[in-house]
């Protein structure tokens, strides 16, 4: 049995984190969607939701291949949509493994080397081997805005909730692989699926939320599954074990000092 | 001396059998040297140019610390003066802008490099013989990618998609960039496919922010001259880095002249086996000959000419030899002329630094030396059963014989 080196790992679920925590974070205020409002604005708004906004949660992940499924364990610490701290508890092996992401940058601490690393860039952009995450999954708000052209295929209300299928296309010369992205949230910003589709338009991989309800005082998806579609032996699925939001947190848990755990 | 000549001919030519067979082994040895020198030697040129025309050049200009860590951040002003590469001796010269980058498809990632080619410069480098599918790299305005063969495949990616490369910027910060596929090449070894992804030297510059270029190819008109260019050079360039293509590729180098070695050793090996061999069969010639030289010796010839019937009668065979083997094997060579195919090992040869096909190549000199040291071998080998027949007294060869 092989799982993937545990720095990693780390990335990969911070990856995840940080799409989920975006993703749950946008659901604080609901947007009282006029008919009329453009997919950019919709869009423009999702990102705007967690600007500044703290969170500490508990997770756990669990990681599905054809031949092995692994399960782990952390929590996670966000200042705004930017920082994050991320830290494993289980299993014994990983516990202490921490990631770190301030702005741009990133750093992992293994508690075996007692070492911190900075990752580069490049490696920070890489599909990493047993992994259904891409960097694109964690910077993909900010992507979306510049990168693509959003219009609108869908809008189905129900329940007071208005749910919009937004397709993305990237423009000529951005950097983004995928042919386009469909992204269905609802009115409230719950993000409920979001597909990956490559250049002949045949979907690639889906991020779909499970089990939509309140969560830390705010509506949310307590599963997110990741799934490879051409695949279906590949996926991974982060779950909320508990979250709260707006916690105070100390500036000091966004330095090298605490991913080391001093 | 004219009449031991014509004994000689007259015997070579009344023991046919035994000397046939002689001559034959000579020939089949002398072809089989020539045919494995040609390839080694074709072995050693597929070296020197796989390691030239693979963005090298047989001497580079770098940026300095470009060694230490190639990349965008050191760089060659686009202002250099290159009055000095103008010299006889350089054929041409080229400026290229590299990067390493990780590229990207839908699917996969892979580490490349990205090279920014001026094409109107790149008559000597791999790019000239490229077989591209779709459009390459003409202009060095070309904003497209030109992509390897089995890049392609790896990336699952094809003609007209987009592929991202990230690369790390002058000031270290990352560059993402969007680049559509407008052409896939096929090169001579999937070496070049899979390691390089081309685009225009001007565009990559604009995308980079990089005012200049990473490094100079400079193309001679003869390896001969790297080292003297290479120390003017540097003496002009005191700014950059000037280094021959041997320092930048101990490795090729190295084999470049191991097999140089090797040849000579191929050579002496077989000129070694070949001599006993004779010396075997002209002691037996000799030996059952005895009584005849006993006997040439009774009617007054002196023993001087009877040792150098024996001699002339070996070298008549040998550079018979010779000539007939250098043509067997020159035909052999010109047989396999367009190289053995060793597609079926590509992998294995290609990890090895060479093509996937074996070409033959003449060098005059080694020939010239293995002609000479046969003659001269030949001399010696047969010089020694000669002796031999003049040791023993006229009446004991004519008693024993």
């Amino acid at each position: 049995m092989r799982h993937p080196q545990s720095s990693h790992v780390q990335l990969l679920i911070f990856r995840f984190v940080s799409a989920v925590c975006a993703a749950g974070l946008l659901c604080c205020a609901g947007i009282s969607a006029a008919s009329d409002i453009t997919a950019e604005e919709l869009i423009a708004r999702m990102i705007d939701q967690s600007r500044g906004l703290s969170s500490y949660s508990e997770l756990s992940m669990t990681v599905n291949r054809p031949q092995w499924q692994r399960t782990s364990s952390f929590n996670v610490l966000t200042r705004g949509r930017e920082d994050a701290l991320i830290r494993f508890t289980a299993p014994a092996k990983d516990a202490g493994n921490a990631t770190l992401k301030v702005g741009e940058t990133m750093w992992t601490y293994s508690p075996k080397i007692r070492r911190s690393v900075r990752l580069p860039k490049s490696m920070m952009s890489q599909e990493w081997a047993g992994s259904d995450f891409s960097y694109n999954d964690l910077a993909r708000s900010d992507k979306l805005l510049a990168y693509y052209r959003h219009d609108i295929v869908d809008q189905v209300e129900e329940n007071g909730l208005i749910t919009y299928t937004i397709e993305s296309t990237p423009k000529e010369n951005a950097p983004v692989v995928w042919g386009k992205e469909r992204i269905v949230f609802r009115s409230d910003n719950v993000l409920l699926t979001q597909t990956f589709f490559d250049q002949d338009m045949q979907p690639v991989k889906e991020m779909r939320a499970f089990e939509v309800q309140e969560l830390g005082g705010r509506m949310l998806a307590k599963r997110m599954r990741m799934s490879d579609l051409e695949d279906s032996e590949r996926w991974t699925e982060v779950t909320y074990e508990s979250i709260e939001f707006d916690v105070e947190i100390d500036d000091r848990n966004f330095t090298q000092f605490a991913l080391r755990g001093e | 001396m004219r009449l031991v000549f014509q004994l000689a001919l007259r015997n070579i030519w009344r023991q046919r059998r035994r000397n046939g067979l002689v001559l034959f082994a000579i020939v089949v040895s002398v072809g089989g040297v020539f045919v494995m020198n040609s390839l080694a030697r074709g072995m050693e040129q597929d070296f020197l140019r796989f390691s030239i025309e693979n963005f090298r050049g047989h001497i580079k200009i770098l940026a300095p610390n470009q060694l230490d860590e190639p990349g965008l951040r050191y760089s060659i002003p686009q202002t250099t003066n290159w009055a000095a590469l103008d010299r006889p001796d350089i054929e041409t010269w080229t400026p290229r802008l590299r990067s390493p980058a990780v590229i990207m498809s839908e699917r996969e990632t892979r580490g490349v490099e990205i090279v920014g080619i001026d094409p109107t410069r790149e008559s000597h480098s791999f790019i000239h013989d490229l077989v591209v599918e779709g459009e390459g790299i003409l202009d060095p305005n070309d904003q497209h990618l030109l992509i390897g063969r089995d890049l392609a495949e790896e990336l699952k990616t094809g003609l007209g998609r987009r592929l991202v490369v990230l690369m790390n910027g002058p000031d270290d910060t990352a560059i993402e960039t969007g680049f559509r596929i407008l052409g896939i090449f096929d090169s001579e070894t999937t070496r070049y496919e899979e390691a390089y992804v081309l685009t225009g030297l001007s565009s990559l510059q604009t995308i980079s922010g990089v005012d200049g270029f990473t490094g100079v190819s400079v193309y001679l008109k003869d390896l001969a001259y790297v080292d003297e260019v290479q120390s003017s050079l540097a003496s002009q360039l005191p700014d950059l880095d000037v280094a021959t293509w041997a320092q930048l590729d101990p490795f090729t180098s190295e084999m470049h002249r191991f097999i140089g070695f090797t040849v000579y050793i191929l050579i002496v090996v077989f000129l070694g086996t070949l001599v006993f061999g004779l010396i075997n069969a002209l002691v037996t010639a000799v030996l059952v000959r005895i009584k005849e030289f006993g006997m040439l010796r009774v009617v007054g010839m002196k023993s001087r000419l009877v040792v150098s019937q024996v001699v002339i009668e070996c070298v008549i065979i040998m550079l018979l030899a010779l000539m007939i083997g250098l043509g067997v094997g020159l035909l052999f060579v010109w047989w396999i002329g367009d190289g053995i195919d060793l597609t079926a090992f590509a992998a294995g040869v290609e990890a090895f630094g060479m093509g996937a096909r074996m070409v033959p190549h003449l060098v005059v000199d080694d020939f010239v030396i293995l002609g000479v040291a046969s003659v001269i071998l030949g001399l010696i080998a047969s010089y020694f059963p000669a002796r031999r027949v003049i040791k023993a007294s006229i009446l004991q060869s004519l008693r024993d014989g």
